[in-house]
């Protein structure tokens, strides 16, 4: 047989096997027909191959009985149950259920409103004494800082701009009189 | 948990299939079980996320996985190869239609016959043969299912069924 093979090209082969296990195109069912037709060799071939392939195609699958599925019931899903916990639970339910999740934002933003609304803070009620100690303060502070900014200005005028600043322009002009009356003498 | 009737369905509809692929991946009925009891397990998990008409790659990729990891732990702890003739004895489901006892005993040779050299095929050539011919899959499912290009599962498939006649060859020649 593998002697016979070898004088078959692979190509050929091939198709003669798929043709075999009912899988090949229409033309090359024609093509291997024709060939097994002509040539008593790629008829054995193929003969093999279908006979082979009639065995395969009897097998079927295996049954895995009801009993086993019990079993794995009893067995292994309760510890499947065990290893869930409330948490992923809660998660599932949250996440699954949309109608569920959205009482849940609800309730949550709900909750928030109403602990925002209960830590207001409190509006002290003053006194008409306290109001008007504090109004008097008050004054006497902006006084303060009036008198402080009319002593600067003072300063600034007479002392500053005064003294240090404008005797020594008034010097200098002075000094300059001087010397164009001197020349103009010469 | 098998009250939901979503994983119900997938259930009934793929336990057969798991059982299948794990018996001639694994050429042991006890580990068999397990990892279908194992992919069950994960079925069951992942059920909500799990789409029920394109469950089936999903499935068979999960199957095909564990049975992969088993081999590995096998190989690791060096456990001694099963002897094939003592543990499929009786694993596998016995068909016959005819009445004849002599017809009976031949088909049943034969086809216990086939049913082995299947399973001693190569794991990359079995895995695609498995799925193609014993649980008619198509060439895109199994793509999916074992995450290899369509034209190697055919080139799988092909020298899957001339390792099989190659090995009937000898068989019938002894």
């Amino acid at each position: 047989m593998k002697q016979i093979e070898s004088e078959i090209s692979e190509q050929m082969l091939d198709k003669i096997i798929s043709v075999a296990y009912n899988d090949a195109s229409i033309w090359d069912k024609i093509r291997v027909m024709m060939a097994a037709k002509r040539n008593k060799k790629i008829k054995a071939i193929l003969d093999s191959f279908k006979s082979t392939a009639s065995e395969v195609h009897k097998i079927q699958e295996e049954v895995y009985s009801n009993a086993q599925l019990h079993s794995l019931k009893n067995e292994a899903i309760e510890k499947i149950e065990l290893k869930n916990n409330f948490v992923i639970d809660l998660l599932n339910i949250v996440v699954n259920k949309p109608i569920i999740s959205t009482a849940a934002v609800i309730l949550l933003v709900g909750m928030l409103v109403v602990s925002f609304l209960q830590t207001r803070t409190v509006e002290y009620q003053y006194s008409q004494t306290e109001i008007e100690s504090a109004h008097q303060k008050a004054k006497q502070a902006f006084a303060i800082i009036g008198k402080v900014f009319n002593d600067t200005k003072i300063t600034f005028e007479e002392e500053v701009l005064g003294e240090k600043v404008g005797a020594p322009i008034n010097e200098g002009f002075d000094i300059i009189n001087l010397l164009f009356k001197e020349g103009d003498k010469k | 948990m098998l009250d939901k009737p979503k994983y119900k369905f997938l259930i009934q509809q793929y336990k057969n299939k798991i059982y299948t692929y794990s018996i001639y991946m694994l050429r042991n009925k006890i580990d068999a079980e397990e990892v279908t009891q194992e992919v069950m397990i994960k079925i069951w998990k992942n059920i909500d996320q799990v789409n029920a008409l394109a469950a089936k790659t999903w499935i068979m990729k999960t199957t095909n996985n564990l049975c992969i990891d088993y081999l590995r732990k096998r190989a690791i702890n060096n456990k001694r190869e099963v002897d094939l003739s003592e543990d499929f004895e009786g694993s596998f489901s016995n068909k016959s239609n005819s009445d004849d006892p002599s017809s009976i005993v031949h088909n049943k040779m034969v086809y216990e016959k086939i049913k082995e050299e299947i399973i001693r095929l190569p794991e990359n050539l079995k895995s695609v043969f498995v799925m193609y011919e014993i649980q008619g899959l198509k060439y895109k499912e199994i793509s999916i299912s074992l995450k290899m290009p369509i034209n190697t599962v055919k080139v799988y498939l092909l020298r899957a069924r001339k390792n099989l006649q190659k090995e009937l060859k000898k068989y019938e020649a002894d």
